[in-house]
C-alpha cells in the first residue's frame, strides 16, 4: 500500500524508493493556477530528492498549467532530480513549446539602492531642468524667427487655422472669464467695502476697484484662465499628433510643424489675449459697480462719475500692455510641451502638466517684473 | 480577502464558455450595422465552428473590422443577434458579459498596447485584473508567452514606444493570450510584419489553435494565411458574408471580386491555382 504524502485537488504525491510519485489530475488551467501555484513548496518539501511528474491522470491543460508543470519541475530539480512521465499526446505539444520558453528572471525594471534614490532624483532633476530651460529658450529663438519671417511675408500666414484658433481661444472663453472677473470684482468691492468702513472711508473702494482690477486683477486672471483652458489644449493636441505621427507626416509633406501648428496659435492668442482682458476689465469693474449699488447704496450712475474723476487711462493701459507678453509665454509654453511629447500617453498628460504649471509660474514672475518696472518710471 | 469567487461553479459564464461544447463558437444572425445613414452591414449570417481557425477577407470599406467590433461587443449593432460560446450577448447581464470576456484574447490592428507600461507588465494586466497570482508567477507566465509570441526577453521590460511595429504587434499577441482564452479574435496579425515573422506566426496560431482547440476569427489580407493556417474563408461584401467555405470552394466561388481576388498576380505568388 503506498503511502500518500500530499494530496488535494490537483495533486497527489505518493512517497517511495527511489523517487516520490507527483501524480497530477484535474484540470491544470489558468482557473486554477492560484491554487496550484500556492502548494508547489509544500509538495516539493514532502516530496524529497527525486520525485517523478506523472502526467497521464492530467485533465484539461492550457499554456498556464504548461508553465506551472515547468515551475514544478524546476522547483523538484532543485531538491534533486525530476522527471516528467505520462504525458498525453495532447499534452505534448504545449509542454514543448513551454519547455522552450527560457526560464524565469527577473523583470522588473533596474532601480538604484534606496540611499541612492534621492541623490540620483536631485541630479536628474537638476539637469532636465536646465536643460529643458535651454531648449524652451531656443525653441522661443525659433518661433520668433519664423515670426519675424511671416511678417516679411505675409501670405506664409496660415488664415484660416488662425481665425479658427482666434475663435477658440477667444470667443468660447469669453463666458468663463466673463463670470471669473464679475465674481472677482463684486468680491472686491464687498471685502474692500467692509474694512473701509471701519475708517468710513467706504467710498475709496472704487479707487481700489479700478487701480487693483484694471492694473492687476483683470488681466492676470484671464491669463490664468487662458494658461489653463488654452495652453493645455495646445499641449493635448500637439502631442496627441505627435503620438500618431501626424507631425512627422507634416514635415515630409514639407510643411514646417512652427508655421502650421505653433504660429496660428501664438498670434491667436497674441491677438485674443488682450481683447479678453479688456473685457475683463470691463465686467469686472460691472460686478463691482453692481456690488457698490446693493452694499452701498451708490447707483450704477454715481459710481461711473466717481469712478471717471479717480481712474486714470494709465492704468488701464499698465494693465492691458502686459496681454500680448502673457499670451506669448502661454502659447509657447503649450506648443513647446505638445512637441516635446513622446512615446505614451503619461508623457502626454505630464507634458500638459507642465504646460500649465510653466505658463502659469512665468505669467505671475513677469507680471511682479511689471509690477517693478512700471513703479520704478512712476507709472 | 478575496472578493472574487474561487471554486469553478462561482463562474458561470466562464464555464458555460470553455466547457461549451457545441458545434459553432460563434453564431450571427441577421447582423445589421450602420454609422447614422450609411448601412455597413445587413442581415449578415456567420458561423464559426468551434476549434477552426476562420478567415475573413474583404476589400478595404466593407467592414471587417467593424463585424470584429460587433462581434466582440465594441459596437452595438442596430439589429440582429449575436451568439459566442452558446450564448446570446443580448441576453447576459452585463456581469455575465465582463466575465465572458476572459474567454476572448483581442489583437487589434495596431496593437492597442498600454504605452505607459513595460511589454510584461502589458501580459500582466489582464491577469491581474481576474486573478490574484503571486508576481513571481505572473513573471514566469508573462515571459513564456512573450517568448510563444517570439519576442525575445529583454523586451519585456522595455516600454511599447521602445518596440518596432512587429514586435508591439508581438507583444499585443502575447498580451491577448495571456488569459488563454478559447476564442482568439485577430485583426490583420501579419500586417506590418516580415515575411519570416509572419509565416512564423501563422504557425504560432496554428499550433495553439490544434493544441488548445482554440477558435481563431481572423481579419486578414495575407494570402499566405489564408492558405496555410485557415480552415475556412469568409468573404465579406456587398454588406453580407458572400460565402463561408474552404479556400479550394470559396475560389471556385463566381463573384467578380472574388474571382479577381483569388485570381490576381499575388495569389499565384502565394500558391492558388485557377481551376
Amino acid at each position: 500500500m503506498p503511502d500518500t504524502v500530499f494530496d488535494n485537488e490537483y495533486v497527489t504525491v505518493t512517497a517511495g524508493t527511489p523517487s516520490a510519485m507527483v501524480a497530477l489530475k484535474g484540470d491544470w488551467t489558468i482557473e486554477s493556477a492560484e491554487d496550484i501555484d500556492a502548494v508547489m513548496l509544500k509538495v516539493a518539501k514532502v516530496c524529497g530528492s527525486s520525485a517523478v511528474l506523472d502526467c497521464s491522470t492530467l485533465g484539461h491543460l492550457d499554456t498556464t498549467g504548461a508553465v506551472l508543470i515547468r515551475r514544478y519541475a524546476a522547483v523538484l530539480e532543485e531538491r534533486g532530480a525530476a522527471l516528467l512521465t505520462g504525458v498525453k499526446a495532447d499534452h505534448k505539444m504545449l509542454l514543448e513549446v513551454i519547455s522552450s520558453c527560457p526560464p524565469p528572471a527577473p523583470i522588473a525594471p533596474e532601480g538604484v539602492a534606496w540611499y541612492l534614490a534621492p541623490l540620483l532624483q536631485v541630479g536628474t532633476g537638476t539637469v532636465l531642468g536646465l536643460r529643458s530651460s535651454g531648449r524652451l529658450l531656443s525653441f522661443l529663438g525659433l518661433v520668433l524667427i519664423r515670426l519675424f519671417g511671416s511678417f516679411l511675408d505675409p501670405s506664409r500666414i496660415r488664415l484660416v487655422p488662425l481665425v479658427h484658433q482666434m475663435e477658440i481661444v477667444g470667443m468660447r472663453s469669453m463666458g468663463i472669464v466673463g463670470l471669473i472677473a464679475f465674481l472677482i470684482g463684486a468680491v472686491t468691492v464687498n471685502q474692500g467695502a467692509i474694512q473701509l468702513a471701519k475708517f468710513g472711508a467706504d467710498i475709496f473702494v472704487i479707487d481700489m476697484l479700478g487701480i487693483g482690477h484694471l492694473r492687476e486683477l483683470g488681466i492676470l486672471l484671464t491669463a490664468i484662465i487662458v494658461a489653463g483652458r488654452s495652453g493645455s489644449a495646445f499641449t493635448a493636441e500637439i502631442g496627441s499628433m505627435v503620438l500618431h505621427e501626424e507631425v512627422d507626416a507634416m514635415k515630409t509633406l514639407g510643411m514646417d510643424p512652427i508655421d502650421v501648428l505653433v504660429l496660428p496659435r501664438l498670434l491667436a492668442l497674441v491677438i485674443c489675449l488682450p481683447l479678453l482682458g479688456f473685457y475683463a476689465d470691463i465686467v469686472g469693474i460691472a460686478g463691482g459697480a453692481m456690488m457698490a449699488w446693493i452694499q452701498l447704496d451708490i447707483t450704477p450712475a454715481n459710481f461711473l462719475v466717481y469712478f471717471r474723476e479717480v481712474i486714470t487711462i494709465e492704468h488701464y493701459w499698465v494693465g492691458i500692455i502686459k496681454a500680448p507678453f502673457f499670451a506669448a509665454i502661454i502659447a509657447t509654453a503649450g506648443c513647446y510641451n505638445g512637441l516635446r511629447v513622446e512615446g505614451s500617453a503619461d508623457s502626454l498628460g505630464g507634458r500638459t502638466t507642465r504646460a500649465v504649471v510653466q505658463s502659469i509660474f512665468m505669467v505671475i514672475a513677469l507680471d511682479a517684473l511689471f509690477a517693478i518696472f512700471f513703479t520704478s518710471v512712476g507709472l | 480577502m478575496r472578493f472574487l469567487p474561487s471554486s469553478s461553479q462561482a463562474w458561470g459564464s466562464r464555464v458555460t464558455a470553455s466547457n461549451y461544447k457545441g458545434e459553432f463558437a460563434i453564431r450571427v444572425r441577421g447582423l445589421k450595422t450602420a454609422f447614422g445613414p450609411h448601412v455597413v452591414h445587413e442581415n449578415l449570417d456567420l458561423d464559426v465552428k468551434r476549434g477552426e481557425i476562420l478567415g475573413v477577407v474583404g476589400g478595404s470599406g466593407t467592414g471587417k473590422s467593424v463585424l470584429l467590433r460587433a462581434i466582440i461587443g465594441l459596437l452595438t449593432p442596430v439589429a440582429g443577434e449575436i451568439e459566442i460560446g452558446g450564448r446570446n450577448k443580448s441576453e447576459m447581464t452585463d456581469e455575465e458579459d465582463r466575465l465572458s470576456r476572459r474567454d476572448w484574447g483581442v489583437l487589434f490592428q495596431d496593437g492597442a498596447l498600454f504605452t505607459s507600461l513595460t511589454v510584461a507588465q502589458n501580459v500582466q494586466v489582464p491577469l491581474r485584473e481576474h486573478f490574484h497570482m503571486s508576481q513571481d508567477l505572473m513573471d514566469d507566465l508573462a515571459l513564456s508567452k512573450l517568448t510563444m509570441a517570439g519576442l525575445p526577453i529583454d523586451a519585456a521590460v522595455k516600454y511599447p514606444s521602445d518596440l518596432s511595429g512587429g514586435m508591439r504587434k508581438r507583444a499585443a499577441l502575447a498580451r491577448s493570450l495571456a488569459l488563454d482564452p478559447s476564442i482568439l479574435f485577430l485583426d490583420e496579425p501579419t500586417a506590418g510584419l516580415d515575411p519570416i515573422g509572419a509565416s512564423a506566426f501563422d504557425e504560432l496560431v496554428q499550433e495553439l489553435s490544434r493544441s488548445l482547440g482554440l477558435t481563431v476569427f481572423l481579419v486578414t489580407h495575407d494570402l499566405d494565411t489564408l492558405v496555410r493556417v485557415c480552415d475556412r474563408v469568409a468573404v465579406l461584401g456587398d454588406r453580407k458574408i458572400l460565402i463561408n467555405a474552404p479556400l479550394a470552394e470559396v475560389r471556385k466561388f463566381d463573384h467578380p471580386w472574388v474571382q479577381e481576388y483569388f485570381g490576381g498576380p499575388r495569389a499565384r505568388a502565394a500558391g492558388i491555382e485557377k481551376s
